[in-house]
């Protein structure tokens, strides 16, 4: 009998573990896809593709622990997510003309605000900016496999992610200044 | 540092939090196909068992057919000896003069009575058995029957002349001798040739002693069915084409093992291995040889509808079959090449194992280098049996 809030007991992979296991990963999932794409219903589209990749691929994958297997779905969310935005055409890697070349070192201030301002600030950073910002930050990519997964150069990885940095920086300052 | 910690933070509180409702995305999920079974098997895994169980089966069939006797060859032994023994043994007890039976018997024979083989006249007949009658023989030349059964062939049936003696070809042997020369002379061409005869010649024939006479059918060791020994050979055609539309086709029974790879969610290429048996009767219902093939069949298999743990599927796809067990001279080559089409009904035990059951239709084909009795693609109905494992 499978004891809840076990994974590794849903090893056989039949209709009712296959249910253990999202009920205890699709908020993670779904937290990574919001973070990539802003539109809640596209954000259920992906996660829809999301669990069907991960159901078809669950049976030639083994997982050490649940780290890993957690580990393992945020990569396939996130490898959703990318392509969705390039279903859609979005421009990973963004230009915006409104942040000057020379951009401050300035990092977020992410302690007094809540998780849904943290949220909605970095839905609200342009795509290019957003995307690398993601990879790097929640994902742990280096430059190196975030160039090698969107086809760019690690420099340029370097200075999306500074950019969105400086951005993130400075829509979470906006925000607090709108409570104020 | 520094730069880390904003990081970390953003990570503890983001880490699971989401805006998105998530009520019915399960369903949506769900409908979306995940619960299905849904596997995937790179090709490379599919071509590799593919190409091991091939050769698993042909180095079995090769075994088969050159690591010792044939099976045509066993069962004429089988036949042979132990009948010879005891119709010897009985033999001893009585005058040195009665006569001495010895059978070589190889599978069956259409000829199996006297009322079938005149009836047959004027037909292809086959004979397979053989019985020498040795009238004052002194000790029995088992090896001589031995080879000869060895080298049986079958021809069509000559014409009835009523006397064996004026029969072209006929010749009867007065001695030992005489038959074993005969056969040393045929024997390198590697056959000897027995031509089914149904005429009453030999019955003045076995009047004289000592007469090696030679008769078709187990069942018919007093009767008038005789063969002779021709130097003749008939082609090879003749052979195959002339049994071959004498004889239809009944159901045929399989099994198999396979193994399913899952293409999409309602395909799949399976294969493995099958064992098929194939039986025939002649046209009078007495001969029914009997075939055992172990083949690789290779199916596409398309999910058309399911009702819990049973789904129905529509299979088709070619298979090789080898003959393992039965006379490939009656009827047909080693080998044989058909395309299988029909419905089976799978009942997964679990998850990946499943019992199949179903109908269908092999087209045997009768192609370049493969033997085939079916003188064009001819429907076989078959009944199939299996265990399907899916990856």
């Amino acid at each position: 009998m499978k004891k809840k809030g076990d994974i590794q007991n849903a090893q056989k992979w039949d209709s009712s573990s296959r249910r253990l296991l999202y009920e205890q990963t699709v908020r993670y999932a779904a937290a990574v896809c919001s973070r990539y794409i802003s539109g809640d219903e596209d954000v259920k589209d992906v996660l829809q593709e999301t669990y069907v990749t991960i159901f078809s691929k669950l049976d030639e994958s083994s997982f050490k622990n649940k780290d890993a297997l957690l580990s393992w779905i945020g990569r396939i969310a996130m490898s959703k997510s990318i392509d969705h935005l390039r279903r859609q055409k979005k421009e990973l890697i963004a230009f915006p003309g409104d942040l000057p070349d020379d951009l401050p070192d300035e990092e977020p201030d992410v302690s007094k605000v809540s998780q849904s301002e943290i949220l909605a600030a970095i839905r609200s950073l342009p795509d290019g900016y957003r995307t690398v910002l993601n990879m790097y930050v929640f994902e742990r990519m280096s430059h190196k496999e975030i160039a090698k997964t969107l086809g760019i150069t690690e420099g340029t990885s370097a200075s999306q992610f500074h950019r969105a940095k400086v951005a993130l920086a400075e829509a979470l300052k906006k925000r607090r200044d709108e409570k104020q | 540092m520094k730069s880390n910690n904003w990081e970390e933070e953003i990570r503890e509180k983001l880490g699971s939090y989401s805006t998105v409702d998530l009520d019915g995305m399960w369903e949506r999920v769900e409908s979306a196909g995940a619960p299905r079974r849904i596997a995937f098997i790179p090709w490379r895994t599919a071509v590799w068992t593919a190409a091991a169980t091939t050769a698993a089966v042909a180095i079995i069939t090769l075994f088969i057919w050159h690591g010792g006797d044939s099976p045509n060859r066993e069962m004429v032994q089988d036949g042979l000896t132990p009948r010879y023994t005891a119709e010897l043994k009985a033999d001893k007890d009585e005058s040195v003069n009665e006569k001495q039976t010895y059978t070589i018997e190889n599978t069956s024979s259409p000829v199996e009575s006297g009322a079938a083989t005149r009836e047959q006249r004027g037909k292809p007949a086959v004979a397979e058995a053989i019985s020498v009658d040795v009238a004052g023989a002194d000790e029995p030349r088992l090896d001589l029957l031995q080879d000869a059964a060895e080298h049986v062939e079958i021809v069509e049936h000559g014409q009835m002349t009523g006397r064996g003696s004026e029969d072209p070809g006929y010749k009867a042997f007065e001695t030992w001798q005489e038959f074993e020369r005969t056969i040393e002379k045929t024997r390198q061409k590697r056959r000897v040739t027995l031509l089914a005869d149904g005429g009453s010649a030999v019955t003045s024939a076995s009047n004289t002693a000592p007469t090696i006479r030679m008769k078709s059918g187990m069942t018919l060791l007093n009767s008038v069915n005789s063969f002779s020994i021709l130097n003749s050979t008939p082609s090879r055609k003749s052979i195959f084409n002339a049994p071959a539309s004498n004889y239809s086709w009944t159901v045929s029974a399989r099994s198999t093992l396979r193994i399913e790879m899952e293409l999409t969610d309602r395909l799949g290429l399976s294969s493995g291995v099958s064992w098929t048996l194939l039986q025939g009767t002649d046209d009078f219902k007495v001969f029914r040889p009997t075939l055992q093939y172990v083949g690789v069949p290779v199916y596409l298999s398309a999910g058309l509808v399911e009702y819990g743990p049973v789904e129905i599927k529509a299979v088709c796809g070619p298979r090789l079959d080898f003959l393992v067990k039965g006379n490939e001279d009656i009827v047909t080559g080693p080998v044989l090449l058909s395309a299988h089409g029909g419905l089976q009904a799978v009942y997964m035990i679990n998850r990946n194992l499943g019992l199949s059951a179903g109908g269908g239709v092999d087209l045997f084909f009768p192609t370049s280098g493969i033997k085939s009795p079916f003188a064009s693609a001819t429907p076989v109905a078959n009944v199939n049996f299996g265990l399907l494992f899916m990856m």
